[in-house]
């Protein structure tokens, strides 16, 4: 098998995990005569939109759950809900319809006035609600694997705001499908809000190593991706948020070697404290069959803000190629973002809003899905305006005096992104989604790597290998040494059958990189192929040297090693590898060919065996059996 | 004229507010003891910070209340943590105050003697003290400095220290007129 690897590079994912709720019933009272109590119309108000976070245990620093509890802060509730600080929920009302919004209408905090002012009375004992109760420990129950970091992280007393990203191994040996996701962040007081990246290259492994202590810092993450990602989800926590789960199809994957990296927004206490948080997974045999991906618009290029502007603007497009379907949202910018917007332009004129944030706030960025997902038919132009002020009246502002701003991943930096979540209507429409993307990329940079790399991949997906080798080679261009594209062009020559060329883009890509082992690997496939087994071995084992539990890499070493005639030294990474992965047909035939060569017959019966069962029909094993038999005479 | 009368009843009601609290008002140490916590007259100038356990504002605060106790203390400034929620139990107090690491002691004002004299209304404010000729006289009532501008907006960095440039410029020997600015912070609740 062929190890890809084209540099996509992929940034976050996320997902919101507000349950639908349903908004309370109608905040009675408002208009009516009788003066509000506490247990007939405060009580639902505040059990349903304050008391998910506002409950012992929970992420808000006090609870808000009995009368006394209430009453006691009856002023402090009415400032911050007539503020609209509490609840968080930024989204302007009307501008799309969102799970789990947890905005006061009008009428409620008007509500909320009248029963202060009327002295905050408790009402008829009779009428008093039940309080919510909230699970203590994992909402869905105990998960099926819990990744938690090694060692805990030290948030200090004080100071701005941290972000800090730990890399968490999944530790699977096979394909598994996540259906649902739990973070427990330790203290939810310090953790303001998470986000979990899938890592299936080690990226975050090699950035993680570059630093000192357990995990890394940095507000954004830019993972490697090898390939063209099928499906991509939002996988977002905050405080208040339930589990993250998935619809019953649209479970996510993760492979041997995939690392989650959990991104975690840190606020300082006052005090030094120390988090370990615990991430639950929990899986299901249903494999997706609905796959989202998510689209990012943005204009990194041309944020470059000069100090004292309060009104600049950055904005994207990207007119869709097909019908998809609007998941989810989430926008992002840093503490200069003060309005963000997003809308489709229907083929028929008309406007479906995405969202709108007039008073964009980081500390309470999020994922928002829809209620209901947003049809937006091929020919529909998205489009996000992002504006920034920089002035010194931004208080928020990281820099005193303002100073010219850029992209950039450090907290005085900015960003402008805004993530779709889009379900196209079939599998082959993605790679549509990501060709339109890519040829949008190409028009905000032309020349640029990244949308070049990835053009290639989609064409070479869709089979175009004449028009996704142009592709690659205009990556090369931009960037020469690129060991992955390098290593692309060699699997994609090789499907082209042309071996020659093939070998030679392995070898540049090994050359380029020593270290880039997909190039090491298929190299030596390519040598095996050609017969040069003696040459293929080294290459073999520098990935087994690096990778020791790859069993694909072991098998080929053994293999590579016997045909070379060094079956005695082939018999140890064989072994391996039939351990990792028992139902490998070439390690246990090979192993049993190593065996029998060292006349160790009855151990290599065992493993030939095992390959007939495998593969009952494959001539070669077959015949190496009988061979086997007869010098056991067995037959 | 009852409209004149009802007016000059509410101006005479204010003064009492503002008068010095009645002996029973007084504040309580950990252990139950009043504790006379302003200044006599010719007493050192005097720090009363106002917080609570549960306050994230205020407890984001307390490395550089801590910071500001350690550079004013020696000059002869006092500082006292005043926790004027009732419902906050010594126990409770005690760990908090260890916990954040305040490094002065802590007195409960569950009658709200402090809370009144000095027209607290959140946590944090502090208000300081000088021990004038006929008693405490306030000099400074409000923010810590201007970090919190609102309810979730904060500064990165504060742009006026408030009380540290009091505290300087006390700790000068600088005549400092007396001001207050609005804090930002969690309400203290009335009693009830």
């Amino acid at each position: 098998m062929i190890r890809r690897g084209a540099a996509t590079l992929a940034a976050a994912a996320a997902v919101l995990a507000c349950r639908g709720a349903s908004a309370p019933g109608p905040a009675a009272g408002a208009e009516a005569p009788r003066a509000a109590t506490f247990n007939r119309d405060i009580a639902p108000l505040v059990h349903h939109n304050c008391a998910p976070c506002h409950h012992p245990g929970g992420a808000g620093p006090f609870s808000l759950l009995t009368f006394a509890d209430v009453s006691k802060r009856a002023e402090q509730i009415l400032e911050v809900t007539g503020t609209r600080y509490m609840p968080p929920w930024p989204p302007k009302t009307g501008y799309a319809d969102f799970e789990g919004a947890r905005r006061l209408r009008d009428q409620d905090v008007a509500l909320l006035r009248h029963w202060v002012e009327a002295g905050a009375p408790e009402g008829d004992p009779a009428e008093r609600p039940v309080a919510p109760r909230f699970t203590e420990g994992w909402q869905l129950g105990p998960p099926d694997l819990v990744l938690r970091p090694e060692l805990p992280y030290s948030v200090p007393a004080e100071g701005t705001d941290v972000f800090h990203n730990f890399v968490l191994p999944v530790g699977a040996s096979a394909t598994r499908y996540v259906r649902a996701m739990e973070l427990r962040p330790g203290d939810k007081r310090v953790v303001h809000h998470a986000n979990v990246l899938i890592d299936r290259t080690g990226s975050a492994r090699r950035q993680d190593a570059r630093e000192p202590g357990p995990g890394f810092g940095g507000m954004d993450v830019e993972l490697e991706s090898e390939s063209f990602e099928p499906d991509s989800h939002f996988l977002f926590w905050k405080p208040g948020s339930a589990a993250v789960t998935e619809p019953e199809d649209m479970a996510w994957r993760v492979d041997a070697g995939t690392d989650l990296v959990l991104n975690l927004h840190l606020q300082p206490s006052g005090k030094p404290e120390s988090i370990q948080p615990e991430l639950g997974l929990y899986f299901t045999d249903r494999a997706p069959t609905r796959f989202p991906m998510l689209v990012q618009l943005e204009h990194d290029g041309a944020l470059d803000i000069a100090p004292g502007r309060t009104d600049f603007v950055v904005t994207d497009h990207l007119v869709l190629p097909v019908d998809v379907e609007a998941l989810g949202v989430y926008p992002h910018a840093h503490y200069l973002g003060k309005d963000v917007q997003a809308w489709a332009t229907l083929p028929d004129g008309s406007r479906r809003w995405l969202i709108w944030i007039p008073d964009w706030d980081l500390n309470w960025q999020a994922v928002y899905r829809y209620r209901t997902p947003i049809p937006l038919p091929r020919g529909s132009r998205i489009e996000m305006r992002f504006q920034y002020d920089n002035s010194a009246a931004n208080v928020r502002n990281p820099n005193a005096p303002p100073r010219r701003v850029k992209t950039g991943n450090r907290s005085s930096d900015e960003m402008g992104h805004l993530w779709l979540q889009l379900l196209p209507r079939e599998a082959a429409d993605r790679f549509a989604l990501q060709e339109a993307l890519m040829r949008r990329r190409l028009q905000k940079y032309p020349g640029d790597f990244v949308a070049h790399a990835n053009l290639g991949a989609v064409l070479e997906a869709r089979g175009e290998s004449a028009e996704a080798l142009a592709e690659y080679q205009r990556a090369l261009q931009a960037r020469p040494g690129s060991a992955p594209v390098l290593n692309n062009v060699g699997a994609l020559l090789q499907s082209m059958d042309r071996p020659d060329d093939a070998l030679r883009a392995y070898r540049d890509a090994v050359r380029a990189d020593p270290a880039y082992l997909n190039a090491r690997y298929n190299l030596g496939n390519a040598l095996a192929a050609r017969s040069a087994f003696a040459e293929a071995v080294p290459h073999y084992a520098e990935v087994v040297r690096r990778q020791p539990d790859d069993a694909g890499a072991l098998s080929n070493l053994g293999g590579a090693l016997l045909a070379a005639g060094r079956a005695g030294e082939a018999t140890g990474p064989l072994a391996r590898a039939v351990t990792l992965d028992p139902g490998s047909l070439n390690a246990r035939f090979n192993l049993g060919r190593a065996l029998a060569a060292q006349n160790r017959l009855r151990e290599a019966l065992v493993h030939l065996e095992a390959a007939a069962r495998i593969a009952p029909g494959d001539a070669e094993t077959r015949s190496a059996l009988e061979a086997l038999r007869k010098r056991l005479g067995l037959s | 004229m009852p409209r004149v009368a009802l007016q000059l009843l509410l101006a005479a009601v204010f003064s009492v507010v503002e008068a010095a609290p009645p002996g029973d008002l007084r504040p309580l140490d950990l252990d139950g003891r009043e504790v006379a916590a302003l200044p006599e007259a010719g007493g050192p100038p005097t720090v009363l910070v106002f917080t609570r356990t549960d306050c994230p504002i205020s407890n984001r605060y307390a490395p550089e209340l801590r910071r500001l106790h350690d550079r004013f203390a020696p000059t002869g400034v006092r500082f006292w943590l005043v926790y004027p929620d009732p419902g906050e139990t010594p126990a409770a107090i005690r760990s908090h105050a260890e916990a954040y690491a305040f490094g002065f002691s802590a007195l409960r004002d569950p009658r709200h003697g402090l809370v009144r004299r000095a027209g607290a209304r959140v946590t944090p404010e502090v208000a300081v003290y000088a021990g004038g000729g006929d008693g405490p006289r306030l000099l400074y009532r409000g923010r810590i400095d201007d970090r919190q501008v609102a309810f979730g907006k904060t500064r990165p960095a504060p742009s006026s220290h408030d009380l540290e440039d009091i505290l300087a410029a006390l700790a000068r020997g600088e005549p400092v007129a007396t001001r207050t600015t609005t804090a930002i912070g969690c309400f203290i609740p009335p009693l009830e």
